[in-house]
C-alpha cells in the first residue's frame, strides 16, 4: 500500500474509532488502539516504516504535551507531603507484583523489570468524568487521586529511565552500573535545567520578534526533538528527553502563549498521538492473547490489584476509612499513555515478547473501561452504606 | 494633549513636530497634510512613520500605573467578586514581596466554574486540580506574558498583533510596575493622530 494512502486510512480510522469511543463514553484513546488493531487485520500492511516512524514521533509528542501542558513543578513541592505514603504504596506494590509476575513466568530481569515499569504509573484523568459525575472530585479520596497522581509522570519517567539503561544488563545491575545510570540522568537533568533556566527564556525574546512565520511554534517543537536527541546522547531513551523539554517550557511565557500552546496541541493529538496509539493497536497480536491465556489474564488481575492493594494499604496508613481507601485504591487502577510508551519502547529494545507487549496493551484498555464502572459502584456503595467499613 | 505625558520634552524624538502640527487650524493642517502627502507620499496613516514614533515611545510612558491586582493568597470568592465589579478582563497576581507571579482571567476563572460541564478532553489531571482549588495561587496561570517598561510602545504592539494578546504586565526585577492593553495603545495613536 502506498505510504500516503496507508497514513491516510490511519488517521481516518484512528479519528473514527475514537469518536465511537467518545460517544460510549470512552477515551478516544482505546478507539486509536482500535484503529490500529482493525487496520493491520483487514488490511494488513507489509511494508509500514513510515507508519512506526511517524508512531515513534507520537510517543515523543504524547510525552513532550504531558511535560509542557500537565506538570506544574510547584505541584509537586505542595502534594509532596500529604500524598507520600498513598504514592509510594500504590508504585511500589504495583512495581513489585508486575516484578514478581515476570520472575514466575521465567522472564529474563530486563523483561520482568519492563513488566513492573509498565505496572506502575496511573492515567487519573480517565477516572477524573466519574468524580465529578458522582461529585467525589473534591471528596478527600478524590483529592488524594489527585494529589497522588502529581507524582505519576514524573515516577513512571523516572523509573523508566533506569530501566532503559540497565535493559542491556541481563542479571541485577551492580552499584556502579546504578550509580553510572543516575549520574546520566543526573547530568542530563542539569544540562536541561540550565538551558530552561538561562538559555530559553533568552532565545525566546529574539524568536519572538523573528520574521519568520511561525517561528514560536517551530521553536517549541525544535525544543522537544532537541530534548530527545539530547536525552539519547546521554544513553537515555528520546521520549525521557522530550518529556523534560516539556517541563523547561511549561513555565516560560513566550513558549507557552495560549496561541502557540492551541498549535502543539494540534500537532500532537491531530497527529502524532492517533499514530503512536493506532500502531500499538496494529503490534497487538491476538493470537499470542490466545495462546498465553493464564499469563493474559494474570497480567490483568496483576496489575489492576497490584494498585489496588497498595492504594488501600497507603490510604489506610494515612488515616482514611475503609470505604475512602477502597475508593481511592479503585481510582489508581487505570493506565494510558506513559505505559503503553513504555511497552513500545520494550518492544522497540526487543525485550519485551509479544505476549507481554499484547497482554499489557489489553490490561490497558481494559483497566481504561473499567476502572470508572468500578469505581462508580464503589462510591454509590460507600453512600448506600452496603461496605462495612 | 500630547505634552500631559511629558513626552515631548524628549529631544530627539518626533512628538514636538506632532506637537506644533496640533496647533495649526484645521484648514492649515489639511492643506499642509495635502502638500506632505504630494511630496513625499506619506499621510498621518503612514505605518513607517507611526512606527517611527511609536519606537520612540517607552511602555512605562503609555502604561496604567494603578491596576487592579490580585494576591496570590485571595480565595476565589473574592476573585470572582472582583471580577463581577471590574470591567477588566484579567488581572495581574502578585506574591506577598510585590512580586508579579502569575495572571487570572475571565477565560480561566469561566473554564473552572463550569469545569463539570466541559468535554471530557478538558479533564485533564492539572485542569482538575485547578477546579478544586480555592485560591489564586493555584487557579492562576504561572507563565504571565511580560515586557520590561523600558520597552517601546512597537514591541508591546507587536507581540499583542502577533500572538493575540491583549494585556501585558510592565515589570521590572519582577516587580509589577503597570499593565498595558490594546486600548492603551490606541488611546495613545489617537492622541498621535489628532482628533
Amino acid at each position: 500500500m502506498e505510504t500516503l494512502l496507508q497514513i491516510m486510512v490511519i488517521l481516518f480510522l484512528a479519528r473514527i474509532f475514537s469518536e465511537f469511543g467518545e460517544r460510549l463514553g470512552l477515551p478516544g484513546i482505546v478507539g486509536e488502539i482500535g484503529a490500529g488493531f482493525i487496520f493491520a487485520l483487514v488490511l494488513k500492511p507489509a511494508d509500514i516504516e513510515t507508519f512506526s516512524f511517524f508512531a515513534e514521533l507520537g510517543a515523543i509528542f504524547l510525552l513532550f504535551t504531558a511535560g509542557y501542558k500537565e506538570v506544574h513543578v510547584k505541584d509537586l513541592k505542595a502534594a509532596s507531603t500529604s500524598a507520600l505514603i498513598p504514592t509510594a504504596s500504590q508504585i511500589i506494590v504495583a512495581f513489585g507484583l508486575g516484578f514478581m509476575l515476570g520472575e514466575m513466568f521465567g522472564f529474563g530481569f530486563a523483561e520482568s523489570l519492563f513488566m513492573a515499569v509498565a505496572f506502575s504509573p496511573t492515567s487519573i484523568s480517565v477516572v477524573v468524568k466519574t468524580l465529578i459525575d458522582t461529585d467525589y472530585l473534591s471528596s478527600k479520596p478524590g483529592s488524594m487521586m489527585l494529589t497522588s497522581a502529581v507524582f505519576d509522570d514524573i515516577i513512571g519517567i523516572f523509573l523508566l529511565s533506569i530501566v532503559i539503561s540497565v535493559a542491556t544488563i541481563s542479571q541485577f545491575p551492580s552499584g556502579i552500573q546504578i550509580l553510572l545510570t543516575l549520574g546520566q540522568i543526573v547530568v542530563f537533568i542539569l544540562i536541561m535545567g540550565f538551558l530552561g533556566w538561562k538559555i530559553f527564556p533568552f532565545l525566546f525574546k529574539y524568536i519572538q520578534k523573528m520574521h519568520t512565520k511561525e517561528s514560536l511554534f517551530s521553536f517549541v517543537l525544535l525544543i522537544a526533538l532537541f530534548s530527545a536527541y539530547l536525552a539519547e546522547v546521554f544513553g537515555l531513551h528520546a521520549v525521557i528527553g522530550a518529556f523534560f523539554g516539556g517541563i523547561i517550557l511549561s513555565d516560560l511565557p513566550l513558549a507557552k502563549i495560549e496561541t502557540v500552546q492551541k498549535k502543539v496541541s494540534g500537532i500532537a493529538y491531530g497527529f502524532f498521538t492517533p499514530m503512536f496509539f493506532a500502531f500499538i493497536g496494529l503490534s497487538m497480536k491476538t493470537e499470542v492473547l490466545f495462546t498465553a491465556g493464564t499469563f493474559t489474564i494474570l497480567v490483568i488481575i496483576f496489575a489492576l490489584s497490584g494498585k489496588l492493594i497498595g492504594g488501600f494499604i497507603g490510604t489506610k496508613l494515612a488515616g482514611f476509612t475503609t470505604k475512602d481507601s477502597l475508593i481511592f485504591g479503585i481510582g489508581m487502577m487505570p493506565r494510558a499513555g506513559v505505559e503503553l510508551v513504555v511497552i513500545a519502547i520494550g518492544k522497540e529494545l526487543e525485550i519485551i515478547s509479544n505476549e507481554v507487549f499484547s497482554a499489557i496493551v489489553l490490561m490497558v484498555v481494559i483497566s481504561i473501561i473499567i476502572s470508572p464502572i468500578l469505581l462508580e459502584m464503589s462510591i454509590r456503595y460507600k453512600e448506600k452504606g452496603l461496605i462495612a467499613s | 494633549m500630547i505634552g500631559e505625558n511629558g513626552v515631548v520634552n524628549t529631544p530627539d524624538n518626533l512628538f514636538s513636530i506632532s506637537n506644533i502640527l496640533i496647533h495649526m487650524t484645521a484648514e492649515e493642517e489639511n492643506l499642509e497634510k495635502t502638500e506632505n502627502e504630494k511630496d513625499t507620499g506619506d499621510s498621518p496613516r503612514d505605518r513607517n512613520r507611526l512606527s517611527d514614533i511609536c519606537a520612540d515611545i517607552k511602555i512605562s510612558q503609555i502604561m496604567s500605573k494603578e491596576a487592579t491586582i490580585i494576591k496570590d493568597d485571595e480565595p476565589i470568592e473574592a476573585i470572582i467578586e472582583l471580577m463581577a465589579r471590574t470591567p477588566y478582563h484579567s488581572f495581574p497576581v502578585l506574591n506577598s514581596d510585590g512580586e508579579l507571579v502569575g495572571v487570572i482571567d475571565q477565560d480561566t476563572i469561566l473554564e473552572l466554574l463550569f469545569f463539570e460541564r466541559s468535554h471530557r478532553d478538558h479533564h485533564t489531571h492539572l485542569m482538575a486540580i485547578k477546579a478544586l482549588s480555592e485560591e489564586a495561587a493555584t487557579l492562576m496561570v504561572h507563565h504571565p506574558v511580560t515586557i520590561f517598561h523600558d520597552a517601546s510602545l512597537c514591541d508591546a504592539a507587536d507581540l499583542m498583533i502577533k500572538h493575540h494578546i491583549d494585556r501585558l504586565c510592565v515589570v521590572h526585577d519582577k516587580k509589577l510596575l503597570g499593565v498595558v492593553s490594546k486600548s492603551d495603545i490606541i488611546k495613545k495613536i489617537y492622541e498621535l493622530r489628532g482628533k
